[in-house]
């Protein structure tokens, strides 16, 4: 997962590397990821997360299903 | 104390030495903090790696990342209140001042141009005026794990 200054400069990334899948997130929904998906992770009764919990996750954030579903 | 009672506890000693010490530890160094056997460690750990707990160093149950944090050093690094951090990816890193409940500032670069990218973090996910900075993600999630370091 990598940042880039903008759109354009992402997908002119994409051409050169040419990734097995792409899926381009604003800096708000990558913060509100990175925060959904980390806060818990240092408290004593953390687990990981079941595949529907992340699925809400993905969800809430408006990301594109056909790239984040998981099953 | 069952294999489960034993992963949590050594779960918990873990994220003490990341909150206390700024550093993810050895098997040796939490074996010691426990007053446990490092063969009992190392088992907790390999049983950890099984379930997707943190990232090994290749060929070794030694953690490379207790995500977000990475042993480092990568390019994504992360300035708290009074230490610095390593993320092994952008997602990680942001994740970074959530985990610790802090605000972080994030330093990074362009992966197309080079260029300088900074991104200040709240501990509650909210980020300053970044319009234009975007995060590519480029493997689906559900194929994270088939080769996790590509990833």
């Amino acid at each position: 997962m990598l940042l880039f200054r903008s759109e354009e400069h992402a997908k002119v990334w994409r051409e050169k590397a040419k990734p097995p899948a792409s899926s381009v997130l604003t800096i708000e929904q990558a913060t509100g990821l990175a925060h959904a998906w980390y806060a818990k992770k240092l408290d004593p009764d953390w687990s990981r997360f079941t595949n529907e919990e992340a699925e809400a996750i993905f969800d809430d954030l408006g990301l594109d299903p056909t790239f984040w579903r998981l099953s | 104390m069952n294999d489960a009672e034993a992963d949590r506890a050594v779960r918990i000693a873990i994220a003490r030495s990341i909150q206390t010490r700024g550093k993810i530890p050895t098997i040796a160094a939490v074996a010691e903090d426990m007053g446990l056997g490092v063969a009992s460690v190392d088992a907790s750990f390999a049983r950890m790696i099984e379930g997707r707990v943190f990232i090994p160093r290749r060929d070794s149950h030694e953690i490379y990342a207790y995500d977000p944090f990475c042993v480092g050093p990568t390019d994504f690094f992360v300035t708290t209140a009074n230490r610095v951090w390593f993320g092994i990816c952008a997602w990680d890193a942001l994740g970074i001042p959530a985990a610790l409940g802090e605000t972080g500032v994030l330093e990074t670069h362009c992966a197309d141009c080079g260029e300088e990218l900074v991104v200040e973090v709240d501990a509650d996910g909210g980020t300053d005026l970044q319009t234009w900075t975007v995060m590519q993600v480029g493997v689906r999630p559900r194929d994270f794990w088939r080769d996790i370091h590509f990833t």
